[in-house]
């Protein structure tokens, strides 16, 4: 499991705080609404979304996150569990899944029942969000495999495609005390278009895609996508 | 028929002539054997049948067919060589006919041609309307040619030939895909653009299951080769529940 111990313990060193545009956005969507994000992880999101006053719960699978959220705040109520399945109390306005995280599902059936979850926690016209990256394929000329994308005294990264099932793999190495660490992740991507459908079979038709939390426009050079569907 | 599109008069009198491998007997063996063994028995059903080009060899064989076109042109050449396939005029999204069938089928990248998600959801609803539980829906499309569209290009020539030429043209935010192509004639060009979205394997996978189909096999040709990274088309198998 990447998101173990050793990860949680400078997750928040690693990550850039969100935007200002991402926890606006979210805020807006929730409205007077509560909101339940999952995968919360350290709360890197969700903390600055509940202190704008908007009523946050969450889901992680990985409890070493999640202390990491509780030593933060006890504002957000938060269950460890699995976001394809985990039912949470509550009636939600807003459920979100950011930073290519629906990827971390590595079925198609998985990431159909993450889409059916959210929905089941939604009351009718709610939203769920989710940010994830566009399929890199056109970096991938036919027959390649490997696209690497980092490469710096610290180390470097690779993807692994597998263009037949949409598995794929990043592959992070990391340079410690002249050693080498791998640490890889795998993942299933998943098209834009694909999702829509993920969306309509959980009763959800899709009402903005955006390449950004500005809401810029969603054009063909857009390396990721803000896609909000509303539960009819 | 308010537009005939693309598939035409002009287009539906040389559709058996201009052949770009698609007549090859051998191919249309393959496909029409592989057609027979899902159809296990029952009658088939082909969704823009067209001037007959595989439902001829299938029932060839023995099997049931029909079919549907919108183009009444092509089902005109197809009633010239046969009448033993029942062929009506109608929309693969909603069109139904009469019958009981074990396999539904639809080739040739046709399902692109409908240019909506909506549209491709509505036909294989439709497909899985007309079958009977255990039924088989087969599709073959091209699997998009993305991994040869560098970022912020958008058109790929297809064909030069002394005849004329072929570009597609690509918008990957819709996933609609414009064929341009243009023939020279006694040193006239004519122009003949053909508007289709493409969709990928997966998605329709998911088109199939909001139908109440499953996938049950994927193949990359009509032989039942392996599908793999570099297998430009697919032969997806999907049975109704």
């Amino acid at each position: 499991m990447f998101f173990g111990e050793r990860v949680a313990a400078h997750y928040d060193d690693r990550s850039a705080p969100p935007a200002r545009e991402t926890v606006d956005f979210l805020a807006e969507l929730a409205g007077d609404g509560a909101a339940l994000e999952f995968a919360i992880g350290t709360g890197r999101v969700a903390v600055p979304l509940a202190e704008r006053g908007v009523k946050v719960a969450g889901i992680d699978n990985s409890e070493a996150m999640l202390r990491r959220l509780r030593e933060k705040t006890t504002e957000i109520e938060v269950v460890e569990g699995d976001m394809t399945t985990t039912r949470v109390d509550g009636e939600f306005a807003l459920v979100f899944l950011v930073f290519n995280t629906i990827s971390n599902l590595t079925t198609q059936d998985a990431q159909v029942a993450c889409f059916a979850n959210a929905a089941a926690h939604l009351k009718p016209g709610g939203r769920f969000v989710i940010e994830n990256g566009v399929p890199a394929l056109q970096s991938l000329p036919p027959g390649q495999t490997v696209l690497p994308f980092r490469a710096d005294p610290e180390g470097f990264s690779y993807d692994v495609y597998d263009v037949v099932t949409q598995a794929f793999s990043s592959q992070h190495f990391y340079i410690v005390d002249s050693k080498l660490e791998a640490f890889p992740v795998e993942f299933r991507y998943a098209w834009p278009a694909e999702m829509d459908l993920m969306a309509r079979l959980a009763g959800m038709r899709l009402e903005h895609r955006y390449a950004d939390w500005d809401r810029a426009p969603f054009t063909a050079l857009s390396p990721s996508h803000v896609s909000v569907w509303r539960k009819l | 028929m308010a537009d005939e599109g693309y598939f035409g008069e002009r287009v539906a009198a040389r559709y058996d002539d201009v052949s770009w491998g698609m007549f090859d007997p051998a191919l249309l063996g393959a496909t029409a054997a592989f057609m027979e063994e899902m159809a296990d028995g029952g009658a088939a059903l082909e969704f823009a049948i067209g001037t007959g080009r595989v439902a001829v060899p299938l029932a060839e064989r023995g099997v049931k067919v029909a079919g549907m076109d919108n183009s009444e042109p092509m089902l005109r050449r197809l009633r010239e060589k046969t009448p033993e396939i029942e062929a009506v005029a109608g929309d693969m999204a909603t069109t139904h006919v009469d019958g009981d069938f074990s396999l539904v089928y639809l080739v040739f990248n046709t399902i692109f041609n409908l240019t909506t998600q909506d549209g491709q959801v509505a036909c294989f609803e439709n497909a899985a309307a007309h079958l009977q539980p255990g039924g088989r829906f087969v599709i073959e499309a091209r699997v998009p040619e993305i991994q040869r569209l560098p970022p912020g290009q958008s058109v790929l020539p297809w064909r030069a030939a002394p005849d004329g030429m072929s570009y597609y043209v690509y918008d990957v935010v819709t996933q609609r895909l414009s064929g341009q192509h243009y023939y020279f004639n006694d040193g006239l060009i004519e122009a003949s653009p053909t508007e289709m979205r493409y969709a990928w394997p997966a998605e329709l996978d998911l088109m199939a299951r909001i139908a109440g189909m499953r996938l049950a096999h994927r193949w990359g040709g009509w032989k039942k080769e392996p599908f793999t990274n570099l297998s430009p088309s697919h032969i997806s198998v999907y049975e109704k529940a």
